[in-house]
């Protein structure tokens, strides 16, 4: 049979450009694993059960002057079904205090406590995520610990990457990683009084991503799912919460809508939180409209990579039925 | 530079010290913007959760055994055996025990087996982090059936402790620790252990969300004694209003509603446990941690807000204070009296403050020094923020105060826990800001850092007769005393300036006056045009040695050198070495870096806007090397000639960029010098040194850049 040549033409154009499809995954991150019936099924339908689960946090004691493992995760349910990433989240602070001479033994109690957690699940893994927002005066140490950490442990590891890390990467350096992970969220100033949200907004990101397609390491990405309150007291943030949504809010008892969100009338607890008179309640809300703007926007910048993993924030904390599995394999698919 | 700094232990800028109004066994509640726990060494041992009780059960053990132990036996049996070492011992000492001694030994191993839950840090080594640990095997039978068997009263309380506590961390349920609680707790009396065991129910109960009981409990415990403050005030959270009501409705007396009040106020809201508390008893000691802890939270919050912003809350707490202090039936008037003054300083209302103030200083103790020193710190404060002017007789009023403020400062007196270092740079701050306005920038300079102030030789020549006077008035030695240079600083200064004016013999004159400083040693040559600009290698092997004198001296010689025409070259490549590593690219730089130009810059954009120009440029080192390649005799003279003046072409590209948006090109442009050494003196020595040291070199002979 002969096939006309623009045909032919097409043909070599999409072999020539074929990457394998991004797979989607769901990061975990609270202390107790114990994932109920519908996250159990959105990570099996939406994430192909790849699970990124946060093991435990790493973080500096101010009276004893030394790193420690703080808020180790328990784990309360199977993981030999699921493709296991342990993550570990570093606080700035450990390498702004550690001596440069101690990162290798931390490096190496790191890995130990994973082995140890991986072992008593009874599981296997397949790398190390390090979640880190390092600055330009810790990324020695910062860096000098993940080289250490790879002698110690021989899985990938990946490490996460703010977006401010690859705009001004000569000054905050690049990680001595296999693979980064930019997270796509957490981008603006958290603060009451903006209208747009600290979670994604296309301005703030896109201040950042003039450089993403000559970041020298290959890319997997994170985005969120998830939707909060930003407390604020005398135009000072005081916390955020994921657990009060707008329908708390909207009590008109306890609360007065307003432009920039929602004013307490008296003082009051709710939620476990207490909230004074006149504090500010600013909802900011992640739903598959700011998705898909996000997806947009990255996926056009991002250099092409095979197989990239898109890593969901997070499983435990999605905030609206709107993401259901079909809806994230959209997103996914977008990149 | 730096004029009153906050070197001296408190970081917050607060004035107020809890220490001298509330008792110190609230110590650790302290307001503290960075802590959660204001620590100092006499809390330490409140805030470690596993020693807390350690010195109460070993006295408790001590008299209930009579003395047949020595406090160290005790120490290491209770707090550091294991069970192997709890048995030798027991094995030597036993035949000579008592009936207590011998119920000692047997309860210890129970203890020790109940220690590896309820005892453990976070620890790397902890094979097991997912605690609770693995459920000791038999000890809830254990602990049950020694209660059966055991009659004495004091280990019966101990087994009773140890059932609630195993209840606590190995109930599913949530009933159990209730259920063992209340089976026994009626046959004890309420001493530490029972509020121990009364802590380990309210958790069993938080962990049920029956919050109301829970806080209700905690506050109880935290009422029995200072020990329990800290895991209690911890512990302590209502969830929702309706249980907070309820657990109000919990307490027993006005005692027990005041502690929940309390404990609200410490954490979430002072001002209205205040209310609260004043209307069930105004005498209340826990009053005082309350407002010692407002005070503190907005002493901090009017630092960090910007003037035009007002703070309605801090209005609100100010009309609550005034009608507590008002009040004739208060425990501490002057302290209510002294908050008021201050809270209205806080939010600019400085006449009711001075009313205040006055009623306070009526009621100093006058043999209080800490008080009459916090009198004294706050009043300054206010006086200084009323002056309209500064004449004669202000300066004569601030004499007192200032030498007060200064000796603190330098340790010449000393108030232990007075937080004078925010004051101190306050009151320096208006006086300087005041002398500005009424334009005298001499005096404003001794207080406050005028801007600009040394680009001006008159007004540097006029600090500098002040500093030198023999006979000076009092209000000039306050100056002095808190101006932060030296005369030799400022001559050092003036010869610097002269330098880059170019006029040697006067910088010359000003370096004479400048003892110590003139004799410092240079860390590396300054002369010497090394073709990398690499500082520690300079540094490591400096040649030749010279002090901030002698380099002066050899610039001098050079230009004589250079004007009588002698050896052309190689006196002016010497030149242009020394203007070059005068500039921020070059090795001498620890010679312009001062206390006035700033001892820490290690960027362009870090020197003061001011010197940056003269720091940066590279326009006299360029003068030189140009005079260098016109005298140049050989075509190895000339190729480093053409090198060096290279460098400086790429810095003045780099210089383009400071202060600017956008950042230079990782490779720079190559520009004419290079295009010359590459095209003229290819067949030279240095060239190829230039090759082999210099990779922008490489790369522009490679074609990389253009």
């Amino acid at each position: 049979m002969r096939i006309p040549w623009f045909l032919c033409l097409f043909l070599l154009c999409i072999s020539c450009t074929h990457k394998e499809a991004p797979t989607a995954a769901f990061y975990y991150w609270k202390t107790v694993y114990q994932p109920d019936r519908t996250q159990k099924e959105l990570l099996a339908k939406a994430g192909d059960n790849n699970l990124y689960l946060r093991f435990f946090d790493v973080t500096w004691d101010e009276q004893l002057h030394h790193a420690q493992p703080n808020a180790v995760t328990r784990i309360s349910a199977n993981l030999k079904t699921v493709n296991l990433t342990p993550v570990i989240f570093i606080t700035n602070r450990v390498f702004e205090r550690l001596q440069t001479s101690e990162t290798d033994s931390l490096a190496k109690k790191c890995s130990t406590l994973i082995s140890q957690m991986v072992s008593k699940a009874n599981c296997t893994y397949r790398a190390v995520q390090v979640d880190c927002d390092w600055t330009d005066t810790t990324k020695d140490k910062y860096f000098a610990f993940l080289k250490a950490f790879q002698l110690y442990n021989k899985h990938s590891l990946q490490a996460t990457i703010r977006l401010h890390q690859v705009k001004y990467r000569e000054r905050t350096g690049v990680p001595p990683v296999n693979k980064g992970v930019l997270m796509y969220y957490n981008m603006g100033k958290i603060s009451s009084g903006q209208s747009r949200s600290s979670i994604f907004n296309e301005q703030d990101a896109a201040k950042y991503l003039g450089r993403l397609s000559t970041y020298p390491l290959p890319l997997d990405v994170a985005l969120p799912l998830f939707s909060w309150v930003i407390h604020s007291r005398n135009g000072k943030v005081i916390q955020v919460y994921t657990q009060i949504s707008r329908n708390e809010l909207t009590d008109s008892n306890l609360f007065e809508h307003i432009t920039s969100g929602y004013r307490a009338r008296t003082n009051f607890f709710m939620k476990g939180v207490y909230i004074k008179k006149n504090d500010i309640f600013k909802p900011e809300e992640t739903n598959m409209e700011v998705l898909q703007k996000a997806a947009g926007q990255l996926a056009d910048q991002l250099p092409p990579l095979h197989k990239r993993t898109i890593i969901y924030y997070e499983l435990a904390t999605i905030s609206l039925p709107e993401f259901t599995p079909q809806a994230i394999h959209t997103i996914t698919h977008r990149f | 530079m730096v004029w009153a700094c906050s070197d001296y232990g408190y970081d917050d800028p607060s004035s107020f010290a809890p220490e001298f109004f509330v008792d110190q066994k609230y110590s650790p509640f302290f307001y503290d913007s960075y802590n959660s726990y204001y620590l100092n060494a006499d809390t330490a041992i409140v805030v470690d959760n596993i020693d807390r009780f350690a010195g109460p059960m070993e006295k408790e053990w001590s008299a209930y055994l009579g003395g047949q132990l020595s406090a160290q036996q005790l120490q290491f049996l209770l707090f550091k055996a294991s069970k192997t070492q709890i048995d030798s011992v027991k094995t030597e000492v036993v035949a000579n025990l008592n009936a207590q001694g011998k119920m000692f030994f047997n309860y210890l191993p129970l203890a020790k087996d109940c220690e590896v839950y309820s005892l453990s840090k976070p620890d790397w080594y902890d094979t097991d982090h997912q605690s609770p640990k693995p459920e000791p095997i038999n000890l809830e039978d254990r602990l049950n059936n020694a209660l059966a068997a055991t009659k004495d009263p004091f280990i019966r309380q101990r087994l009773w402790f140890q059932l609630v506590r195993y209840q606590f961390f190995w109930d599913k349920t949530g009933k159990k620790t209730a259920q063992a609680f209340d089976t026994y707790q009626q046959e004890f009396p309420r001493n530490l252990m029972y509020y121990r065991s009364l802590g380990y129910l309210a958790g069993a109960e938080y962990a049920q969300k029956r919050y109301a009981q829970a806080n209700y409990h905690y506050s109880l415990c935290y009422n029995y004694t200072w020990q329990m403050y800290l895991p209690s005030q911890w512990s302590f959270h209502p969830q929702e209003e309706a249980d907070w009501n309820e657990t109000l409705k919990l307490a027993k007396n006005p005692e027990e509603k005041i502690t929940l009040w309390h404990l609200l106020g410490i954490q979430y809201d002072a001002p209205r446990a205040l209310q609260e508390i004043v209307k069930l008893n105004p005498r209340s000691d826990k009053l005082d941690l309350l407002l010692s802890r407002m005070i503190n939270i907005h002493e901090l919050e009017s630092a960090a807000r910007s003037n035009d912003v007002i703070d309605t809350s801090l209005t609100e707490d100010i009309r609550l204070v005034d009608r507590i202090a008002t009040r004739t039936d208060l425990a501490k008037p002057l302290y209510w009296h002294l908050a008021a003054g201050y809270l209205h300083y806080l939010n600019k209302e400085y006449r009711a403050a001075a009313t205040w103030y006055a009623k306070a200083k009526a009621e100093l103790p006058a043999a209080d020094i800490d008080l009459q020193a916090q009198y004294k710190l706050l009043k300054t404060l206010l006086d200084v923020r009323e002056l309209k002017k500064l004449d004669y007789a202000a300066e004569q009023k601030l004499v007192e105060p200032l030498n007060w403020l200064a000796d603190l400062r330098d340790n010449k007196k000393s108030v232990p826990n007075l937080r004078f270092s925010n004051a101190l740079s306050a009151v320096t701050q208006t006086i300087g800001t005041l002398y500005l306005k009424q334009n005298n920038k001499l005096k404003a300079n001794c207080f406050t850092e005028v801007d600009r102030y040394y680009v001006d030789s008159i007004r540097v020549d006029s600090t500098e007769k002040l500093l030198i006077k023999r006979v000076k008035t009092p209000f000039e030695k306050v100056m002095v005393r808190y101006y932060p240079l030296t005369a030799p600083d400022l001559f050092y200064h003036q010869a610097l300036l002269a330098i880059y004016k170019e006029n040697i013999p006067s910088a010359m004159r000003f370096m004479a006056k400048a003892p110590g400083l003139k004799d410092q040693v240079l860390l590396a040559d300054p002369f010497y045009s090394r073709l990398s600009d690499c500082h520690d290698c300079e540094f490591e092997t400096p040649v030749n040695k010279y002090t901030a004198s002698t380099f002066l001296q050899k610039i001098s010689v050079l230009k004589a050198n250079l004007r009588s025409g002698k050896n052309q070259y190689q006196n002016a490549l010497m030149l242009g070495g020394a203007y070059y590593n005068l500039s921020h690219y070059g090795t001498a730089r620890q010679f312009f870096q001062t206390k006035i130009t700033g001892t820490y810059s290690y960027v362009p954009d870090d020197y003061p806007k001011e010197y940056k120009g003269l720091f940066i440029r590279q326009r006299l080192a360029i003068k030189y090397y140009r005079i260098a390649l016109n005298n140049a005799k050989t075509a190895e003279q000339k190729a480093r000639a053409v090198f060096l003046l290279s460098k400086c072409e790429r810095n003045t590209y780099y210089n383009s960029f400071i202060g600017k948006e956008g950042s230079p090109d990782e490779v720079p442009p190559a520009g004419q010098w290079f295009q010359l050494l590459k095209n003229k003196f290819k067949h030279t020595a240095y060239y190829k040194e230039v090759l082999a040291e210099c990779g922008y070199f490489r790369s522009y002979i490679n074609a990389q850049i253009r």
